[in-house]
């Protein structure tokens, strides 16, 4: 604790307030040997005052060096000024371009937060962003704390937390996926010197904007990074993917050391259907595919140049031919089949059927449909894809168009014996931050009311497990037709869940009142 | 209301129709059976005097209210056709015992103020053995330091804790409880941080003069006496405050709503005012056991116009309010201006200069010398944060402190008096949030090495803290 010696009168001189350190050491040392003040000058009132006492008193007295360190520890706290410290000028935020969320938005956002449902958490967030509101200052640490432990959210958080949660951000280095990548120097410096997810993220950035240039910029310190750093750097790459990465990918695709790097560019390539890999492939598989299809009798020389695996699993049902030929139609361009064949995906689908090969063609095609995000291939895959067991159809319906999708569930919606799984599926197939439509909420009432009101204990753990969040999903329109507040009277077991249902639909009902445009100005 | 959030969250999960059996409600109380885990079902009833609910239930928690009050009017404000239930005998009883406490309390009340005031000579021969008895710990106690001292600092260690353990509770025998928490306070700083000698010695030195007071009490001023007394944690009556305390009447703006808690499950509460008119700072001290609701009400930043009695003592701080407490509506302003209204009414409240604040700070020192926390104010500060170090020193004060403020600075100073911060990191957070860089206005309590912000404000918006770190 530093104090000013010159004191508010000027006249004085108190130096007395220096001996605190000597009366410091004296305590330690202990107050039986002899000790005494230093001594004091005429201008010293307190130490004059202390030197009356110690002479009226000797030190040895009891209390003597406690008495005197309160009275001179009371000085000094009364005469106390702050030390001064190197100011240096601080970066200011930056003014708000949007509006401030009306306080009516607070406790929808702590109730939102304290629920902890992804789903509703982003549909609040998304509606702030698209209403032009940033969140009130007090509230930004909680919400960047939050983006700090959930990737998922950092989306929509960075949306709302205007200039000024930008600004905190930078001030956090926990909150620096939130600080904003658009500056120049920041970019640079992050690039340069952050953690690798913070390089990914200015990659990511980058390649959404200028993705010539971000490549370059990988390109630029690609010898310098180890295995594990290029492999995650790679992938960034599929954003913004276009015919300019080739000669990049297929580079490293031939000569980088790494197997999972080499893997990558592989994959990237077969989804750039203009490519010299995309070519080769379509090379192999043409001789191939005629009236019939028929697999290959052997590997060629350049396929594990092209990460095709050579070798089957053990466990694998298919044999070492059908094996071959799932390596490689997974990585053609589906494109390529409407062109060679002249039919559509569901005539070709038809016609494989009759082949000898038609699990693997499946198999590979359903990969390869998810993977180049081919809609019409997954909107034909998709009903082969659950009867034929080729995996789980959830990756296709996320892809799917809404209507097509509900189509799908629609078929589903009779089987009512596995409600786990319709649930489930509904909802990995609507990606988050969609709804589902009116219509099929609708229809999809009776069997929710059904199960709620005589479900045995199958359907009560698929409520369990799924309803809250599927409360996030249904059409504003159906919300408060399940009757959640009597089956809270009637169901015990589920009392926990139903109410999470009912503070779900509370909420978006809020929602929609604060977003709604109101009828006096805000 | 709520205790806490786990206490709101298990009542949420008990507003189940299931697990009351009996609901019933009346114009002045509400009441239910609930089915727990026991083959009895707990009865739970609330009463309503003036809209202001008490609780009762026969259930074990020990949390005041308990959850299962707090789900019985949970479930009214949700679905008040369910309460149909007859009035059992049980309610009876307790409504009407209620009420005869309520009559009693009155007419005890009403004794009072007609009775004549205590004999004067009975009084004074009570707290003359008091202070007899506290003497005569305080004698001891400071034959023990004057030991210790001898000895020196350098001898302790934190193992010694069993001693000052044992000295405290002889302090308690004596009646002097508060004198043995100085001392196990002071001694925990044992080992703490590499000045801790410097810090320890304070603290005793500042004992030693309490002890030394309390010997010569009889011939203290007055409002040193007031002084010595409240330091010593002999408590005023409420009535002793009222007839000899200074009283002041005005607008009081409210900075600061803070709980703290204790140890053995005591809650501080304190508000702290400043009037308006007057420019006097007050602060309204009350503890409750767990058992016992804390009073609510003085919102930070509403204005009350009210009549403060202060506890006796020169520059005193404590007070209490007088009769009645009236809210003054008019700056209420409509929800969204509300937060701006606000921030400018705070602006004219703090409106000394640095200066002037630590010649307050120091007036209140002279008259107090054992004053724990001062309030002070100041504009146009910057907070700084400073990446945590771990120094050689450890724990305490010695460490580099990680938020401080810079106070304003002179004019075309690039020299800032700076001020170290005892917060935490999610409060800090909230403050830099708030001041997006450029200064700001904070109030808050100092205690001579620290300040802990209790409210920060700017043009536009402010930030109050809930909760209080405990003083040490």
């Amino acid at each position: 604790m530093t104090t000013s010696t010159t004191s508010t009168t000027g006249a004085l001189d108190i130096g007395s307030l220096d001996h605190w350190d000597e009366l410091v050491k004296v305590a330690l040392v202990g107050a039986d040997r002899h000790w005494t003040l230093p001594p004091a000058t005429a201008r010293d009132p307190i130490a004059s005052a202390l030197h009356e006492r110690l002479s009226a008193e000797p030190s040895a007295a009891s209390g003597q060096l406690l008495r005197v360190a309160g009275a001179l520890a009371l000085a000094r706290r009364v005469a106390w000024l702050p030390a001064s410290d190197v100011s240096v000028p601080a970066e200011v935020a930056a003014p708000e371009s949007r509006r401030r969320a009306p306080p009516a938005w607070l406790p929808l956002l702590e109730r939102v937060m304290s629920i902890g449902l992804l789903r509703l958490q982003v549909q609040v967030l998304r509606e702030m962003d698209r209403a032009g509101l940033h969140v009130p200052s007090v509230k930004l640490p909680l919400l960047l704390q939050m983006g700090a432990g959930n990737t998922a959210l950092r989306g929509e958080i960075g949306a709302v937390i205007g200039e000024r949660g930008r600004w905190l951000a930078k001030c956090n280095p926990q909150w620096a996926y939130a600080a904003g990548v658009h500056e120049q120097a920041d970019t640079q410096t992050l690039w340069r010197e952050g953690t690798l997810e913070q390089r990914r993220q200015v990659l990511l950035g980058q390649r959404a904007t200028d993705p010539d240039a971000a490549r370059e910029r990988l390109n630029q310190e690609w010898g310098s990074l180890p295995a594990k750093e290029r492999a995650a750097l790679i992938e960034c790459l599929a954003t913004g993917l276009n015919p300019a990465d080739e000669s990049f990918l297929q580079t490293q695709l031939g000569k980088d050391r790494s197997q999972d790097v080499r893997r990558i560019a592989a994959e990237l390539l077969s989804d750039l259907p203009g490519s010299a890999y995309a070519l080769r492939m379509v090379e192999r598989l043409r001789p191939l595919v005629g009236e019939t299809m028929d697999a290959p009798m052997q590997v060629g020389e350049d396929w594990q140049a092209d990460q095709l695996e050579i070798k089957r699993p053990a466990y694998e049902k298919l044999g070492d031919r059908a094996w071959w030929l799932f390596q490689l139609v997974r990585r053609t361009p589906l494109s390529w089949w409407e062109q060679h064949t002249g039919r559509s995906p569901a005539q070709i689908l038809v016609w494989s059927m009759q082949s000898d090969w038609k699990d693997a063609l499946l198999r590979a095609w359903s990969q390869a449909a998810v993977r180049q995000r081919n809609a019409a291939w997954c909107e034909a895959l998709i009903e082969l894809v659950d009867q034929e067991d080729l995996g789980s159809p959830q990756a296709m319906l996320a892809l799917l168009a809404p209507a097509q999708r509900e189509q799908f569930y629609e078929r589903r919606l009779a089987d009512k014996k596995y409600l786990y799984s319709l649930l489930g599926l509904i909802l990995a197939g609507c990606p988050v931050g969609q709804q589902l439509s009116s219509v099929f909420s609708m229809k999809l009432l009776p069997i929710l009311r059904t199960s709620l009101a005589k479900g045995n204990q199958h359907d009560q753990y698929a409520l369990r497990e799924h309803l809250p969040e599927l409360m996030c999903v249904l059409h504003p329109d159906s919300l408060r037709l399940i009757d959640l507040e009597r089956s809270l009277h009637e169901i015990d077991a589920l009392a926990t869940c139903l109410m999470q249902c009912i503070q779900v639909r509370d909420c978006r009902e809020r929602l929609a009142q604060l977003v709604s445009p109101p009828l006096e100005g805000n | 209301m709520s205790p806490d959030a786990s206490s709101t969250k298990a009542a949420q999960g008990l507003v189940v129709p299931a697990k009351w059996p009996a609901l019933g409600a009346s114009d002045e109380a509400v009441w239910g059976e609930c089915q727990g885990s026991g083959s009895k079902p707990y009865q739970t009833q609330v009463h309503f005097v003036a809209g202001v609910p008490s609780f009762k239930c026969s259930c074990p928690s020990r949390k005041f209210p308990c959850k299962h009050g707090l789900a019985l009017l949970l479930f009214l404000a949700r679905d008040s056709s369910a309460f149909t239930a007859v009035e059992p005998g049980w309610v009876t009883e307790w409504l009407s015992s209620r009420r005869d406490r309520a009559e009693k309390k009155e007419i005890k009340a009403a004794e009072a103020a007609s009775a004549a005031p205590p004999d004067p000579a009975v009084v004074l021969k009570r707290q003359a053995q008091r202070l007899q008895r506290m003497c005569a710990g305080a004698r001891e106690l400071a034959l023990w330091l004057d030991d210790l001292m001898r000895q020196g600092l350098a001898t302790l260690s934190s193992e010694q804790e069993q001693n000052w353990q044992a000295m405290a509770a002889r302090m308690v025998d004596a009646q002097a409880a508060r004198l043995g928490q100085l001392l196990t306070n002071a001694m925990t700083l044992v080992g703490q941080g590499r000045d801790w000698p410097a810090r320890l010695l304070q603290r005793l030195g500042s004992l030693q003069l309490l002890l030394d007071a309390l010997q010569r009490y009889e011939q203290l001023p007055a409002s040193m006496q007031a002084h010595v007394r409240q330091a010593l944690g002999w408590s005023y009556d409420r009535d002793e405050v009222l007839v000899a305390g200074e009283r002041v009447t005005d607008q009081w703006r409210v900075l600061a709503n803070v709980v703290t808690e204790l140890e053995n499950r005591l809650t501080e509460h304190r508000v702290w005012l400043q009037g308006t008119h007057t420019q006097r700072r007050a602060l309204l001290l009350d503890y409750a056991h767990a058992t016992r609701p804390v009073e609510m009400g003085w919102a930070v930043g509403q204005l009350v116009g009210a009549e403060l009695a202060f506890y006796p003592g020169d520059q005193a701080l404590r007070a209490l309010a007088v009769g009645a407490v009236t809210p003054a509506g008019t700056d209420d302003a409509a929800e969204g201006a509300a937060d701006v209204a606000l921030a400018q009414a705070f602006a004219a409240t703090c409106c000394r200069d640095e200066g002037q604040e630590w010649m307050a700070m120091a007036k209140q020192c002279l008259a107090n010398p054992w004053l724990m926390q001062s309030p002070v104010c100041f504009r146009d500060v910057r907070l700084m944060h400073h990446e945590p170090q771990n120094t050689e020193a450890g724990l305490g004060s010695a460490a580099v402190p990680e938020w401080t403020l810079h106070l304003s600075a002179d004019p075309g100073g690039q020299v800032r008096p700076s001020v170290d911060l005892r917060i935490v990191d999610a409060h800090a957070w909230q403050m830099m949030a708030l001041s997006g860089g450029e200064a700001f206005n904070v109030f808050g309590e100092w205690n001579g090495e620290r300040l802990t912000p209790l409210l920060a404000w700017n043009a536009a918006e402010y930030w109050a803290a809930t909760h209080a770190p405990q003083e040490q």
